[in-house]
């Protein structure tokens, strides 16, 4: 079954890219933000089934994003997409109790996290 | 190249990030320890990079890759940021800007980015070099010139360097990993150990290339390390940073070493396998097929055997009987570590020659076959060899004796027998099953599936292998992208062009059929061919290619049949399609998705049925395929249906038949039967009688169609934030244009509706019509004059829609002027700061574009004469660091744009100097000028007051040049200076350049356009006003006195207004001096389109363009700077005339242009 998404990602181009990942997948992509204060409006706004969320970002990175939506959704479902090194933040995005960490490159292991 | 699709997007957001990075690194020079700065600079350089991998720009991705790592040092204090350090990072930055633009270009990236990388790598690494130099000093100067690439020096075999390479792409990580470890742990003797183990394999792998320099290397790496580890066994704290530096003295010479490690290979083929394998929509027909591959290929196994039963004896007689070999793996003692490698290297080489095996039956080329197969045991024999294992290690000599004869029997033409080949693979397979593991896995199968796939085609033909051969070219197509090494990316950009591309020739070939204009889908399909074989052979997969080239050639072929009117056969389309997506299944893996995932869940489950039913058959008989698709009156569709339950019943027939046609025909490939299945399920409702297998597959050319509708449908993402696009500017630039012919119109409008109204006073004074009967036409002056006003204001707000279209913040261009700033001050005795405000202010983008190198110029001279030195603003008590502020804003329809400085300001006195060494005036003249006037000699061409030629000015480029090119823009330029205290010039150009606003005036029967910019007032005089001062009309107005031309006398027009007594004169200025024109008429304000004039019409003329009346007449745009320079020119004759002591005969001497 095909959910909802939430993309958020400071370069117009990942964020493409990674349409371009969910899209035939049968995944609805319902909105785009580019920093961490619009994917907070956007989540309030759209309340999407799952968001990606890149972690280096202006205005408000994804871990400080995802701390806020936690804080009003705890059931929220958020995948991180880096390049950076994995094992860095892999500790913090579980201790905020996210869906899982993945490179962005990786495509099936976003759809796998997303399936799950 | 890369995922051109991808590029605009690449390079508009490069190119953003690029400016952020500017101007970040700027701040950073200044405030270097502002962590905030060095985390934006880092970030952008990270997306640039993540941007450039995921595009696959290579040398971008490589050097911001660099560049990142710089920063991250940096940032973690690893690296001080130094002077150098700044500059490299500013190179860095204007380097990939330069690639961008290349890309943006050609999309090529052109320019060589080594010695960059060069520079970076001396400036991350000096710490650990430094190190080295402590430890081992002598050497480290012997090794430098002595390691240098054997391999790049030597002609090496391509497949023996991969494999070295790979070895040292294993190897070297896993030094790296143990030397990071060894800083930390106890157990320092225990790595050093695996250390040395792991040197050792490189040593032999060197050895045996042939490299002798490196096993130089090697082997005093390993005498090395036995030293410590005596040091170590003796208690003693050995330095241990010679490992760092023998490692990195490897991976400088063999970059290639690390290269693959940070994109992690490994996983990303092994992942990028999964993902395309894995993804195949119906999860039965994958699990059934796999286990078919098995099923298959002990098939395809015992068939060899079978068939070469008697020679594969006699090769295992002459051989040690394979069955005796041991797991050595399990019997012996192991060094976990190695054994880990060991059976690495056996994962991947088995199955490369269970493919190459596969190849051999069908290749042309068997002796090169043979050759990858030596190469590829060799190398397993050495890993054998040096595991010890003793008997892996004979079993692996007498396999490669076998090769050899085999070889040789090849060469005296005799029938080769491959048999033996299998025996030997299947015998280490049994011996060590861990190498199959990766079998089990989707990843590796594929080629394995592929050959049972074709073997079972064989067994349906006769078993023989002498079949296989003789099977036709087609079948030679493998899926390449899971036979050779590749890069993750590439692959998926390669199969994203199959996936589009191949359900568009699919519809393509679905069209032939029905289609009249066959030579017209032909050349599409030739279009997309081309495509697909360039991206083939860009990833260097030679059969597909061939393939492609061959289907191209067939594509020609048929194509000048159409053209001689025959009707040829087009079947091999169908083919050739099939062959692709049979080895390519990829290709239409997303179409196949889509239908997955359509909601209909029980059309789901029955496709899945049939799916697992098709999956293990094998793919169809061509012909009869092109059969039916030549009988497209054999195609019958049922009508639609009526109920669900009826497609339960269709359904369960459907299957029943297809079961039927598959006993029947033996083969039905899998492709077409998605079709059908697809067809079934896509809301279009159509199905193919089920009754006839003939019809189920010649329903097959219908099916894309209906996809084709519910992908777009499906991908129709809701609520894009912000979207934009990029525009040729061309297309505005005709839009504007248009828009300008809309304006004509309306003032056509307006004029038309005034002669009605002429009209209607006509016919009420002088043809005594009543008021009654004046009625109808009073109505429809009315509506005429309603229809006007409507026509206005939509055209009205069009213009104003397409002139912001292209209006842009003037942010693009001021964002430029730090690093102009930096540069110019860079190595001067000069500190200054730039300040810039307005950057919102928005306005043309032509407009701005012609602004630049005026800005630049004026920004220049700034820096260049107005800010002092340091050392000279202290004496003067003035701040160390001069400020220039870069100033926009909007007053009324134009913009202004101030430049003003703390400087020295302009020394009058030194221009007059100037100004009379030059001899451009006398000394009296200058005595006599005003400050205004003496400002603006500068702006006179010739004009330079600097003393010497500096690096930036004393071009020949002055301030004339900057006065010209904003006239131009139908701006104007003001300087106001205060010696000493410093200066402000002043820029005001109109919003954009194609409609202004004018005032239009009449002069005897002409109709001039003044533009509204210049204009000041208008002034209504009587001819008493106007008093004569030396040889000028002038007129006093506001206790000063003005100058006044009167347009008819420099126009030569004849005075047609008797009425000498009043007259109407129009101040303009142009900033610095303001004159009147005197005029007949004023007619009013009007918005006007510019029409440019050629050059040898405008030059000297006094009109700047031209523009089209309403009327359609044509109306001369005055060039009022350059009028008032002819007036001021012909003041200056005059004076000199009276000074002279002639008389001035009044307006004989006026230079008189003619209008043209």
């Amino acid at each position: 079954m095909g959910k909802r998404i939430l993309i958020v990602d400071d370069s117009s181009m990942m964020r493409k890219m990674i349409a371009k990942i969910l899209q035939p997948e049968g995944h609805t992509i319902i909105g785009e933000a580019k920093n961490g204060l619009e994917a907070i409006d956007l989540y309030k706004s759209l309340q999407p089934d799952i968001v990606t969320m890149d972690i280096t970002m202006r205005d408000m990175d994804g871990l400080e994003a995802a701390k806020e939506i936690f804080s009003f959704d705890d059931s929220a479902q958020i995948i991180f997409l880096s390049n950076l090194d994995e094992e860095k933040y892999r500790e913090e995005v579980e201790r905020l109790g996210a869906l899982g960490f993945a490179n962005k490159h990786k495509a099936k292991e976003i759809l796998d996290i997303i399936n799950r | 190249m890369a995922d051109l699709s991808m590029l605009p997007d690449f390079i508009d957001e490069a190119v953003e990030h690029l400016e952020e990075l500017e101007s970040s690194l700027l701040r950073l020079e200044t405030q270097r320890e502002d962590a905030d700065v060095l985390n934006d600079i880092f970030r952008s350089m990270h997306t640039i990079k993540g941007a450039a991998q995921f595009v696959g720009i290579e040398r971008i991705s490589e050097l911001s890759h660099k560049l990142e790592n710089l920063l991250d040092n940096i940032r973690q204090g690893k690296q001080e940021l130094d002077e150098p350090c700044i500059d490299l990072l500013i190179a860095g930055k204007d380097r990939i800007s330069q690639l961008v633009t290349e890309l943006e270009k050609s999309q090529v990236e052109e320019t060589e980015i080594d010695d960059l990388l060069q520079r970076i790598d001396n400036d991350v690494e000096p710490g650990s070099e430094a190190i080295v130099e402590m430890a081992v000093p002598t050497e480290i100067a012997h090794q430098s010139c002595s390691l240098q690439a054997d391999a790049q020096e030597e002609e090496h075999d391509e497949e023996l360097y991969n494999i070295f390479l790979e070895q040292l792409q294993e190897k070297i990580p896993f030094l790296q990993s143990q030397i990071d470890t060894l800083a930390t742990t106890t157990a320092k003797q225990d790595i050093l150990t695996h250390c040395g183990n792991g040197i050792k394999n490189l040593l032999s792998s060197a050895n045996y290339m042939g490299y002798e320099r490196l096993n130089q290397h090697y082997k005093e790496w390993q005498i090395k390390i036995e030293d410590v580890l005596t040091q170590l066994s003796a208690d003693q704290q050995p330095d241990l940073s010679f490992m760092q530096s023998f490692l990195d003295e490897i991976i400088t010479v063999y970059p290639q070493a690390m290269e693959n490690i940070t994109v992690s290979t490994e996983d990303g083929i092994t992942d990028a396998l999964d993902s395309l394998f894995s993804d195949t929509p119906e999860e039965t027909p994958q699990a059934s097929s796999t286990d078919a591959g098995a099923d298959l290929e002990s098939a395809l196994n015992s068939a060899f055997i079978d068939n070469f039963g008697e020679s594969s004896e006699e090769v295992t007689e002459s051989s040690t009987p394979p069955a005796e070999l041991e797991n050595e793996a399990l019997a012996e003692e192991y060094d976990e570590e190695l054994l880990e490698i060991f059976m690495t290297q056996l994962q991947e080489k088995i199955p490369f020659l269970q493919s190459q095996i596969t190849e051999i039956a069908t290749t042309t080329d068997k002796e090169e076959v043979l050759d990858h197969c030596t190469k590829a045991i060799t190398s397993l024999q050495s890993s054998a060899n040096y595991m010890g294992y003793e008997k892996l290690n004979s079993h692996y000599v007498h396999w490669l004796n076998a090769l050899e004869q085999a070889r040789g029997q090849l060469r005296s033409g005799q029938h080769l027998d491959i048999g033996f080949m299998q025996a030997f693979i299947d015998t280490i397979n049994k011996t060590y099953p861990q190498d199959t593991e990766n079998i089990v896995q989707p990843a590796d199968d594929s080629d394995d599936l592929d050959a049972a796939l074709e073997s079972v085609l064989s067994d349906g033909f006769s078993g023989s292998l002498g079949e296989i051969e003789e099977k036709s070219k087609p079948e030679l197509l493998e899926n390449e992208t899971l036979a050779e090494e590749y890069d993750e990316e590439l692959l998926s950009i390669f199969i994203n062009q199959l996936q589009e591309n191949i359900p568009l020739l699919q519809s393509q070939i679905a069209k032939l059929a029905t289609s009249a204009n066959k030579q017209e889908v032909l050349s599409h399909c030739h279009e997309t061919i081309k495509s697909l074989y360039s991206s083939a052979n860009y990833m260097g997969y030679g059969k597909l290619s061939n393939h492609y080239n061959i289907w191209k050639e067939e594509l020609k072929t048929a194509v000048t049949g159409l053209q001689n009117g025959q009707e040829p056969d087009l079947a091999f389309m169908q083919n050739r399609i099939d062959e692709v997506v049979t080895a390519y299944p990829q290709a239409i893996e997303t179409v196949t998705q889509v239908t997955a995932s359509d909601p209909d869940d029980e059309f789901e489950d029955i496709t899945e049925t049939i799916g697992s039913m098709l999956s293990v058959r094998p793919p169809e008989d061509p012909v009869k395929e092109a059969q039916t698709k030549e009988n497209p009156e054999d195609i019958t569709m049922l009508p639609e249906r009526q109920t669900e339950e009826d497609d339960e019943a269709l359904f369960s027939k459907l299957s029943n038949a297809l079961e039927a046609s598959l006993n029947q025909e033996e083969n039905i490939p899998l492709t077409p039967m998605h079709g059908v299945i697809e067809e079934m399920v896509t809301p279009k409702k159509v199905e193919p009688k089920p009754s006839t297998p003939k019809s189920a597959s010649a329903a097959e050319p219908e099916k894309t169609k209906p996809q084709q509708q519910v992908q777009p449908a499906e991908k129709k993402a809701p609520a894009k934030i912000k979207q934009s696009m990029r525009v040729d500017t061309d297309k505005i630039d005709f839009l504007m244009n248009q828009v300008g012919e809309l304006v004509v119109s309306r003032a056509y409008f307006a004029q038309l509706f005034a002669e009605m109204r002429g009209l209607q006073q006509h016919l009420l004074d002088n043809l005594n019509l009543t008021k009654s009967e004046l009625k109808p036409l009073n109505e429809f002056a009315f509506r005429l004059g309603e229809a006007g006003v409507a026509l206005g204001r939509v055209s009205n707000e069009l213009q104003e829609g397409v002139m912001k279209v292209r209006m842009l913040p003037i942010d693009h261009l001021f964002k430029r002027f730090p690093r102009l700033i930096r540069d110019l001050v860079h190595k001067s005795d000069k500190k200054v700061d730039l300040k810039t405000r307005g950057e919102e202010t928005e306005l043309d983008k032509m407009v701005v574009e012609e602004i630049s190198d005026p800005l630049i110029h004026i920004l220049r001279n700034a820096v260049d004469h107005g800010i002092e030195s340091a050392e000279e603003r202290i004496r003067q008590g003035k701040p160390e660091t001069g400020t220039i502020t870069l100033e926009a804003y909007h007053e009324s329809d134009h913009i202004v744009i101030d430049v003003t400085d703390d400087g020295r300001g302009i020394d009058f006195k030194r221009i007059k100097d100037k100004a009379l060494a030059k001899g451009l005036y006398s000394a009296s003249e200058l005595n006599r000028m005003t400050e205004s006037e003496v400002k603006h000699l500068i702006m006179q061409p010739g004009f330079s007051t600097a003393e010497k030629t500096t690096k930036t000015s004393g071009r020949g480029v002055g301030m004339d040049v900057v006065k010209k090119n904003i006239e131009k823009l139908n701006g104007s330029i003001e300087i106001e200076t205060t010696f000493g205290k410093g200066s402000r010039i002043r820029i005001k150009i109109p919003l954009t350049m194609a409609i202004i606003q004018a005032l239009m005036v009449r002069v005897g029967e002409e109709k001039f356009t003044i533009p509204l910019t210049s204009v000041e007032e208008t002034l209504r005089i009587f001819q008493q006003d106007i008093s004569e001062i030396e040889g000028v009309d002038v007129i006093y107005i506001r206790d000063t006195t003005m100058p006044i031309f009167r347009l008819s006398k420099m126009f030569s027009i004849q005075d047609a207004n008797q009425d000498r007594d009043k007259l109407f004169v129009v101040v303009v200025s142009t900033g610095s001096s303001e004159i009147g024109l005197v005029v007949d008429e004023l007619l009013g304000q009007e918005e006007v389109v510019i029409k440019p004039l050629a050059d040898y019409l405008r030059t000297d003329s006094g009109f700047s363009g031209a523009t089209i009346l309403g009327t359609g007449g044509i109306s001369l745009i005055l060039d009022i700077p350059e009028l008032v320079e002819m007036s001021n020119a012909n003041q200056v004759r005059r004076q000199q005339k009276l000074s002279h002591g002639r008389r001035v005969v009044d307006h004989d001497d006026m230079e008189q242009p003619v209008v043209h």
